[in-house]
């Protein structure tokens, strides 16, 4: 599950790394001198295990084994993954150096959460109960990953969704085939050698399992807000000119949704007309009749707008001006149309024009000036979220920073 | 298992200080990584080669390797032309293949390959050990840096012992299926690998313990930089700011 | 009848260490032979390569009166040849000694009822039946050269490859597993051993490997 060089923006890259050194400084600290041979050897034998191809259904994957790490390590699983991670970067070329970060949060934080939820179960007189929170740590680490991944790919471009909603996907039977795995292994150990689930001592405790929990719960949240924004990526912009329902198609930075369905709704909800947008993602179509329109702009992938027409005065005449009347619910239509229909009526006493050459001039004008507002509010949208993300990296790099930092202090 | 198998060699590159082996590198990825234009992610590129033809590494290998790594890469070629948003060049029954999401593509392309072509230069020329040994020197905390050198001292041991293991199971003829049988071998594989390494931790310590090791690492050699460090860093640097003036002129895509 | 026919084996490591050079060796029905040689000269890796663990670089491979090359020549012969690893904690990996002797059975696409009874009818032929629920990890050296023993027999072998059966034993469980062995119907077996006693009280007929290549009734 590496993300490989040269795919992710500079800000999740940052906040990968920042994360990481936290984790790693925390994980350091509450490792003892003297575990270190051990810790090191348990580091090559996952290693080692990581680079079993398991057989899982008609394929194979191999394995990750981040829930057992996090159960035998806790907090010592970041600076194991990161290792891991460095040897397969230097040795393999698999991942690389500029995402080392990024993937040992992305497995080393479900790792050290997963292990705090399945070890107090361990030390319960439960078997059953050991053993499902085992089975939920050893999935559960490999879902939480996936998310993580998808989530970092998601941050990085709307281009990566539909690929991160695929890793997502492919990563739900190495989860399965992973929980099964961490119940066998960890039954073996507690049958063989009992003491080595607490081998590593210093490292879970009540605060971490809260700070898991927390996590656990945000996570999803900010995948969801991620999602969220996602999901307006595409505007429709709908008016009506007095005789035919015009559309445009708009993705966010300003390109046209060329080749789209768009489906027209009456106030019924019975669909009346269905077409695509032309190469310039426009739109235009002769309603039967008065009143409200609901346009659905399908782009494909999830894109998906929405906009709403009203048509009043089918009938009433040849003259536009007064026949139209549109109330798009677009942030732009009261531009375009309301300020549009006044500006139109003052021109019509004045000077000669004709609706039709009104339009195009009004167009003219008002096209750049509507991408730039959207791009501006996309932009505005996207760079604040990685904004926050990339803050959040800096100050957990920070934070790791001054842990670094005491932690020699402490020494002297 | 032959890992290292870039690391011996006679080239400028192999015998350069690993130190400024490890600066360059990370300069040569974080350059690479923020590059928005095509010329410079092809000066990137062609950078990359060249390092790797000066490391006289055999290019069958590096293509090995470089197959690999870009089956990802791939997968987002299949991907990416149709899932990002913008100016439609062709389609292909119901999708729309976009102008960006083939820019955005090749770009992944070139940046990937060229990162992993200047590692591959630059890192993959040196043992572990001396990136360790060279990631002491970067004041990167002892215990990581022994965390390190134990895991890689130890990792060939393991792994002839796993070997070892899976040639046992397999003279008694196990044959991997998507079945618990295999799920239960495995598990007991590596359940058992986990408490050889352990106990072989608890021996390692106690040797060192004879030894009379009280938590400090001492380094014995110390690297030297010579006259040829300076140039080659010199010269990546000089290509580096080259590419940054290049992207400066190009402007982002 | 011929049972295992070896013709100029040669065999190099990846890291270009030459251990078999044009190797020929004939294993007849009812023979068994000790095989001696210093320490790297081969003789586990000779092991295998009649098991297919190793291909050789050079040479002809004949088991069973057939020619076995690739991977689904040799798996077809494994169940009818035992190999006793040197080291007993390269074999055993299960959580208890019944689960480690029934493996080798279960592999052989008997059910689990038929594992567990061969495997308990395999203890008891070697008098361990005692170890049947205990930790094979946590068993003392010589016990769990019995139970890697009994790992192997439990599959019907009808050829034994033994790499250092009883070296690191005492005397007394040295005499019961050379008892389990002679009481045990193989057709032949191949012994490696430093233990001059084992040697004289398990083959009648000595080879040495030396140079790469076989040396026979050298002792």
């Amino acid at each position: 599950m590496h993300i490989s060089e040269g795919v992710l923006t500079a800000p999740v890259l940052l906040a990968g790394g920042g994360g990481t050194i936290l984790g790693l400084a925390i994980g350091l600290r509450r490792m003892d001198v003297r575990e270190i041979p051990k810790v090191a050897l348990l580091t090559a034998a996952f290693f080692v295990a990581s680079l079993i191809h398991v057989p899982i259904g008609v394929s194979s994957a191999h394995l990750i084994l981040n829930g057992i790490l996090g159960i035998l390590l806790g907090w010592t699983a970041f600076p194991v993954i990161f290792i891991g991670l460095f040897f397969q970067a230097v040795l393999f070329q698999f991942g690389g150096l500029t995402t080392l970060g990024v993937n040992t949060l992305n497995m080393a934080v479900p790792a050290v959460i997963m292990g705090a939820l399945a070890r107090p179960a361990l030390r319960s007189n439960s078997g059953l109960f050991a053993m499902v929170m085992t089975a939920i740590a050893g999935a559960g680490a490999i879902i939480m990953s996936a998310v993580m991944v998808a989530g970092s790919l998601a941050l990085s471009g709307e281009s990566f969704v539909a690929v991160s909603k695929l890793i997502f996907v492919a990563h739900i039977p190495i989860a399965i085939a992973e929980g099964v795995l961490s119940v066998l292994i960890i039954s073996f150990l507690l049958k063989t050698k009992p003491e080595v689930i607490e081998v590593i001592k210093g490292n879970m405790h009540s605060r971490a399992a809260k700070l898991g929990l927390v996590s656990i719960i945000i996570i999803p949240i900010l995948i969801g807000i991620c999602s969220q924004a996602h999901a307006h990526r595409v505007n429709l912009f709908a008016w009506y000119d007095g005789k035919m329902i015009l559309a445009e198609g708009y993705f966010s930075g300003g390109n046209k949704a060329m080749d789209s369905a768009i489906l027209v709704f009456d106030s019924g909800g019975k669909e009346v007309f269905h077409g695509m947008t032309d190469k310039k993602g426009e739109f235009s179509f002769k309603p039967p009749g008065n009143g409200e329109y609901r346009l659905v702009l399908e782009a494909g992938m999830g894109h998906r707008a929405e906009a709403l027409v009203s048509v009043q005065g089918m009938e009433s005449g040849t003259a536009a001006p007064e026949a139209g009347q549109a109330g798009p619910q677009t942030a732009e239509s009261p531009e375009l149309k309301g300020d549009g229909q006044a500006a139109e009526d003052a021109y019509k006493e004045t000077v000669a024009l004709t609706s039709s050459e009104f339009e195009q001039i009004l167009d003219s004008k008002l096209n750049p000036i509507k991408e730039q507002l959207l791009r501006l509010a996309e932009q505005g949208d996207r760079v604040g979220f990685r904004d926050v993300v990339a803050g959040l990296g800096y100050i957990a790099g920070l934070m790791g920073l001054a842990m670094y930092l005491t932690q020699k202090k402490q020494k002297k | 298992m032959t890992c290292e198998r870039f690391a011996s060699g006679k080239s400028i590159l192999h015998s350069a200080d690993p130190r400024v082996k490890i600066l360059l590198a990370i300069g040569y990825a974080v350059v690479t990584v923020g590059l928005g234009s095509l010329e410079g992610q092809v000066l990137a590129l062609s950078g990359s080669l060249l390092l790797v033809i000066a490391a006289r590494l055999s290019l069958k290998e590096v293509f090995h390797r470089l197959f690999v790594v870009n089956l990802f890469i791939l997968m987002l070629w299949f991907i990416l032309p149709w899932t990002t948003p913008g100016t439609g060049v062709t389609r292909l029954g119901p999708i729309v293949i976009t102008a960006e999401g083939l820019d955005l593509a090749l770009s992944i392309s070139l940046k990937c390959n060229a990162i992993i072509l200047a590692n591959l230069a630059l890192l993959s020329t040196s043992t572990i050990f001396s990136l360790a040994h060279a990631l002491a020197h970067f004041r990167v905390p002892t215990k990581m840096v022994q965390l390190i050198f134990f895991s890689w001292r130890y990792f060939h041991v393991i792994d002839s012992e796993f070997h070892r293991m899976k040639q046992a199971i397999k003279v008694r003829g196990f044959e991997p299926g998507s079945n618990l049988h295999t799920y239960r071998t495995y598990a007991y594989l590596i359940g058992t690998l986990f408490i050889k390494s352990l106990e072989r931790g608890e021996r390692v310590y106690k040797a060192m313990l004879c030894r009379g090791f009280d938590g400090t690492f001492w380094l014995l050699s110390h690297f030297r930089l010579h006259r040829m460090d300076i140039c080659l860093a010199g010269f990546i640097s000089a290509y580096l700011f080259l590419i940054i003036g290049v992207e400066w002129i190009n402007p982002c895509r | 009848m011929s049972l295992i026919d070896l013709e100029g084996i040669s065999f190099q490591y990846p890291n270009g260490n030459r251990v078999l050079e044009g190797l020929s060796l004939h294993l007849e029905e009812g023979d068994k032979i000790g095989l001696l040689g210093e320490n790297g000269t081969g003789k586990t890796t000779l092991f295998h390569i009649i098991l297919g663990l190793l291909k050789p670089t050079k040479g002809e491979i004949t088991i069973f009166g057939e020619k076995r090359e690739t991977e689904q020549d040799f798996k077809k012969i494994r169940g009818a040849i035992g190999l006793l690893f040197q080291d007993s904690d390269d074999q055993l990996f299960c959580p208890s000694v019944i689960e480690d002797v029934a493996f080798g059975p279960l592999n052989m696409g008997m059910n689990h009822h038929e594992a567990t009874e061969r495997a308990e009818q395999t203890l008891e032929e070697l008098g361990i039946s005692r170890f049947r629920d205990r930790v094979p990890y946590q068993l003392s050296g010589g016990e769990k050269r019995l139970v890697s023993m009994a790992t192997i027999l439990s599959m019907r072998p009808e050829i034994l490859l033994l790499d250092e059966p009883t070296t690191g034993l005492d005397e007394k469980t040295k005499e019961r597993l050379i008892s389990v062995l002679q009481n045990y119907p193989a057709k032949a077996w191949i012994i490696i051993s430093h233990v001059q006693s084992t040697i004289e009280a398990m083959s009648d007929k000595y080879y040495k490997l030396n140079g790469g290549r076989v040396d026979v009734d050298l002792v």
